[in-house]
């Protein structure tokens, strides 16, 4: 019995001016993992080596235990995909983009597919070019789910739509997960959507994973404090995370567990974490 | 490969249909002014046409990037590019062996002229399709003047030299005409599957 629906070893993927990893990590079936990292970190790059649209320079991936290496193209039942465009033909009917699914995969549901259709309000008759984003977001997440997919790939899917359909697709993704063996790899910068629903958080950061971590204990990890330098320079520096200067001293994002019980702390979001991870001065002594 | 081809037929359906009235319209001039022999060259323009329509539309919207994620083969997909030019190489060869057949009275020299028009449009879709493959659908425009002025200059050279041509082929038939024929349409396959290899392999080391 497969345990881990994506293993990923010593990844790597070299471009002119950029280097992703090597990546190691796992993704345990069940499970909903968010990952994060600012624009250009490469995420959608390690997604898109996951899915085999590209071609890594050294490593191994794994789906469901199948190297990709060995790519099968069956494999790709298995996997529903949602990008940030819907890459299909601008004069296609969404009735025609089922039919052509429809062929396309061997596990199509056609009934699971018109009854997202429904549940979407997206009209049968219009064509791709005339949906709204949100509309196309909500076809590629019908195309995504209706062939009887275990792995969700998506890869910022969210990121220009309302909150609206944001709080629609995560409900949708939540009741994905309903099936044990179910997984979601999600990439997205609104944060606060993984806050809701993900059950790990993986951190990239110039191509390097940073951490992956259960999300409950990430939010227990870290907290929130606003010093004046004097205490600051009384504290263990290890407990510093990362930290922003302002006229009166310093927001510090800290490991909650290294600090004075004496110092009052706030909770950190997972927005908190990578920005000061990111942006904070003394980020390279950042203990993970 | 049923659900690329029918991708084909209905993301552009329209610019299909003006292709058919275009068709229409030159074989109807063909026929009236007693230039029956366009006929099956026509059918050499039509593939070339349908892949730049097709590359268009998938550049466009960057469709392989979603293609590939679902259970159709890198192989499968090149190969649907070559679907249309097969189909119309048979036109080509059936149209060809009727007109010459009907304006020159000799079936040796209708056949070898039918397998002409099956090699043309095979030849040159299998020209064109891994250059687009490698460069791009931008860099199509380079390919395809290139095939048409070849095509354009071969019919000018078959109508010009049409008797020499005959001759030629009176000559060629003391050898076997059915034998030639058959050297031109094999020779054509195996250029369209030296072609389709070469895409794939292109296709396959791609990143999208």
């Amino acid at each position: 019995m497969m345990h881990n629906a994506i293993e990923i070893r010593n990844l790597t993927k070299n471009y002119k001016g950029f280097s992703l990893g090597p990546l190691d990590f796992t993704i345990p079936k069940g499970c909903m993992v968010g990952y994060i990292g600012e624009n250009g970190a490469g995420k959608s790059t390690t997604l898109k080596a996951i899915l085999g649209l590209i071609h890594a320079d050294s490593g191994e991936i794994k789906i469901f235990g199948n190297s990709t290496n060995e790519h099968e193209p069956e494999l790709m039942n298995k996997i529903g995909v949602v990008f940030d465009a819907i890459n299909l033909p601008a004069d296609m009917k969404v009735q025609e983009v089922g039919t052509f699914c429809k062929l396309a995969f061997t596990t199509w549901a056609e009934n699971t597919f018109n009854d997202y259709l429904k549940r979407f309000t997206l009209p049968d008759d219009k064509k791709v070019k005339a949906l709204s984003r949100g509309m196309k977001m909500k076809l590629s997440l019908s195309i995504a789910l209706s062939h009887q997919a275990e792995l969700l790939i998506l890869d910022e899917a969210t990121s220009g739509l309302d909150p609206v359909v944001r709080d629609e697709i995560l409900d949708i993704l939540l009741d994905f997960l309903q099936d044990e063996n179910h997984t979601v790899l999600i990439s997205s910068h609104i944060l606060s959507d993984l806050e809701k629903a993900a059950d790990y958080i993986a951190f990239l950061h110039n191509g390097k994973l940073l951490f992956m971590e259960e999300k409950d204990l990430l939010v227990e990890r870290y907290a929130l404090c606003s010093l004046d330098d004097e205490t600051i320079g009384h504290l263990d520096p290890e407990a510093i995370v990362g930290r922003r200067r302002h006229a009166f001293g310093q927001d510090l994002l800290v490991i909650r567990n290294l600090m004075p019980k004496s110092i009052k702390l706030t909770n950190a979001s997972i927005e908190d974490i990578m920005v000061y991870i990111i942006k904070g001065v003394e980020s390279e002594s950042v203990a993970l | 490969m049923k659900a690329l081809l029918y991708k084909d037929l209905v993301s552009s359906k329209s610019t299909y249909l003006l292709l058919l009235i275009m068709v229409g319209v030159i074989a109807g001039i063909a026929i009236t002014q007693g230039a029956m022999i366009i006929i099956p060259f026509i059918f050499a323009y039509i593939p070339m046409i349908l892949g730049a329509i097709s590359f268009g539309y998938e550049s466009q919207s960057e469709f392989p990037k979603f293609l590939f994620t679902t259970p159709i083969s890198r192989t499968t997909y090149v190969k649907s590019k070559y679907c249309f030019s097969v189909l119309f190489g048979i036109m080509a060869f059936v149209s060809g062996l009727a007109v010459f057949g009907m304006e020159y009275g000799s079936l040796d020299f209708a056949l070898i002229m039918a397998a002409t028009s099956f090699a043309v449009p095979i030849i040159f879709v299998a020209l064109q399709i891994p250059f687009v493959f490698e460069y791009g659908v931008e860099k199509e425009g380079i390919i395809m003047v290139a095939t048409y002025a070849v095509l354009f200059i071969t019919i000018r050279l078959v109508g010009k030299h049409l008797n020499r041509m005959m001759n030629l082929v009176q000559t060629m038939n003391r050898i076997n005409s059915y034998l030639i024929s058959v050297a031109i349409v094999a020779g054509a396959i195996c250029i369209l599957v030296v072609s389709i290899h070469m895409s794939c392999v292109i296709v396959k080391r791609k990143e999208y």
